[in-house]
């Protein structure tokens, strides 16, 4: 699908990810796990109720501090909105419609900030904060292959992809990237799951990899 | 017990300066109803750290000052989060025994609890229409000076319903009345995960309460206690008796001293000195031991190899201590 389509369904569907089944579209992570759960695929059914409720309390580590602090880096710090974000997210449209939309969503990120008090803190803070995650998920992990032991689950998958973004994106400099890079067992998570499920995907996206992601881990 | 008796030596010596904190006052047998609040009040009763608390009802400060406030030695730490890691810099750090998974794991629960309880929270006491125009708003109304009772509980309601919408009502969920279902289904399914983690355990983390415990007690402290007239959450909360259990037994074992004291103050011959304080507590331990024995009297009575002799002693001791309690 093409860029341009892709960004016009995802204004009307809501939410990218999403994915496309017949006639149905489900958008959101959340969502489309229950969706595939009810289809028979389900990834953390071999989890007690105290393991279901860490694999939750860890997802919403994960939203809380690696979203917040993403959207953050990506929408209040003004030199990457300036010369990355909005350009990137204005790219499909023509003008004035580019311009009104990046500020739009540059606004909206920014009242959200205020809304949960992440307004008041600096570049330095949101890194920091990042960085604690980070601590937290690499002593739960540990010197396991996944963070439930042997099989992956959407504890698994949300983790891979956001660390997966922050690894690849390019922004304006790497501090980010090192934080995490600095965390041998992620960095070794993020590889195997790479290997093990998008070696294909990866040879196929090489040649066409945009300006701002490098392609494939370091 | 060591180390507590060296906390206390610690504390005596630096007596000179005591910590301050603002915030707001209690009401419905807690200590204070304000959760940011009650979460450094529990975690400084579990470190240990004495604080000379002012709660800021009846004054300006209910609309100027952004609370729970720290004070000491002229810097000033606000959010619940940074008061914590300022009182864990000042040796008060009642997480010393966890591990690094254990760590790792409370920064995990508290975000589950910041993500889907928390929303739930502010729209039972401060959205829900019911609740605001019968409970909150009269409450907050009566501890805010005059004017400032006009303005403090609207702003803290916009402000709450701001936080609702902009964080959870994404696109297709637009309206207030659209994100209350996901919401509250989210906090009950959030109040089961506690729950389930927190099983037939005293705390969280086994017989020793830390900052989870403090977060979690924060959180539903109000919703247990606060008479609410409309309350679908609180229903729910009330059959997990597990988070009952676990609430009322901080309240009994770190708060009992500030409401023992509260009601002395009502009655007429109040003297507000420790002496009375501890008298409390030794008559409550006995009273504890008393139950004590009055549970294993019972055993005694239902098991089938009883001796009729063996349980004619026991109930004078009881009886002799329950006429010590009047």
């Amino acid at each position: 699908m093409s860029l341009a389509a892709e960004a016009f369904v995802s204004q009307i569907a809501g939410k990218v990810p999403f994915i496309h089944v017949g006639n149905q579209v489900v958008s959101e992570l959340g969502l489309i796990v229950q969706f595939t759960k009810a289809k028979g695929h389900s990834l953390s059914d071999g989890l007690d109720d105290v393991q279901r409720a860490e694999m939750k309390a860890y997802m919403e580590l994960v939203n809380n501090m690696l979203l917040t602090a993403e959207l953050y880096i990506q929408w209040c710090d003004d030199y990457t909105a300036t010369e990355i974000s909005r350009p990137r997210y204005s790219s499909p449209y023509s003008w004035p419609l580019n311009h009104i939309l990046a500020y739009q969503k540059q606004w909206e990120v920014r009242r959200k900030m205020n809304a949960i008090g992440w307004s008041g803190k600096s570049l330095e803070q949101v890194y920091e904060d990042v960085s604690q995650c980070c601590q937290a998920l690499s002593q739960r992990l540990g010197t396991q292959p996944y963070f439930f032991n042997k099989q992956p689950t959407e504890l698994d998958a949300l983790v891979f992809g956001h660390l997966f973004t922050i690894l690849t994106t390019q922004l304006t400099n790497d501090e980010l990237a090192e934080k995490v890079k600095s965390y041998t067992n992620l960095l070794s998570f993020c590889h195997r799951i790479e290997q093990a499920y998008f070696k294909e995907h990866d040879r196929e996206s090489q040649s066409g990899s945009s300006r701002h992601s490098k392609g494939s881990l370091p | 017990m060591l180390e507590d008796g060296l906390l206390l030596l610690f504390m005596h010596t630096n007596m000179a300066e005591p910590m301050e904190l603002l915030c707001w006052g209690g009401d419905w047998d807690l200590p204070s109803v304000h959760t940011d609040s009650l979460i450094v009040l529990a975690y400084a009763k579990f470190s240990g750290a004495a604080l000379a608390v002012k709660s800021i009802d009846w004054t300006w400060r209910t609309i100027t000052a952004s609370v729970p406030q720290l004070h000491f030695e002229g810097s000033t730490v606000t959010e619940p989060t940074q008061i914590l890691n300022f009182l864990r810099k000042q040796r008060f750090n009642a997480d010393y025994e966890l591990t690094a998974k254990q760590g790792a794991d409370t920064m995990a629960y508290i975000a589950l609890l910041e993500e889907k309880l928390r929303p739930a929270l502010l729209h039972t006491f401060w959205v829900d229409a019911e609740n605001y125009a019968n409970l909150t708003r009269p409450w907050f109304t009566s501890h805010s000076p005059f004017p400032l009772n006009f303005f403090v509980p609207g702003r803290q309601a916009s402000l709450a319903l701001s936080r609702i919408l902009l964080t959870k009502a994404e696109s297709p969920l637009l309206n207030i009345t659209e994100v209350e279902g996901k919401i509250y289904s989210e906090a009950k399914e959030c109040l089961n995960l506690l729950s389930h983690r927190l099983g037939n355990f005293h705390f969280f983390f086994g017989d020793r309460p830390t900052s989870l415990d403090a977060f979690v007690f924060g959180h539903i402290a109000p919703l247990i206690k606060a008479p609410l007239p409309s309350g679908q959450l609180q229903k729910h909360l009330n059959q997990l008796d597990n988070l009952c259990q676990f609430c009322n037994t901080i309240l009994k074992n770190y708060f009992t001293d500030a409401s023992a004291e509260k009601r002395m103050d009502c009655s007429p011959t109040a003297t507000h000195d420790p002496v009375d304080a501890n008298l409390q507590k030794l008559t409550q331990l006995v009273n504890k031991e008393s139950n004590l024995i009055e549970k294993m009297d019972d055993n005694l009575r239902s098991s089938p190899q009883h001796r009729p002799h063996r349980h004619d002693t026991k109930p004078s001791a009881p009886a002799s201590e329950n006429s010590t309690r009047a």
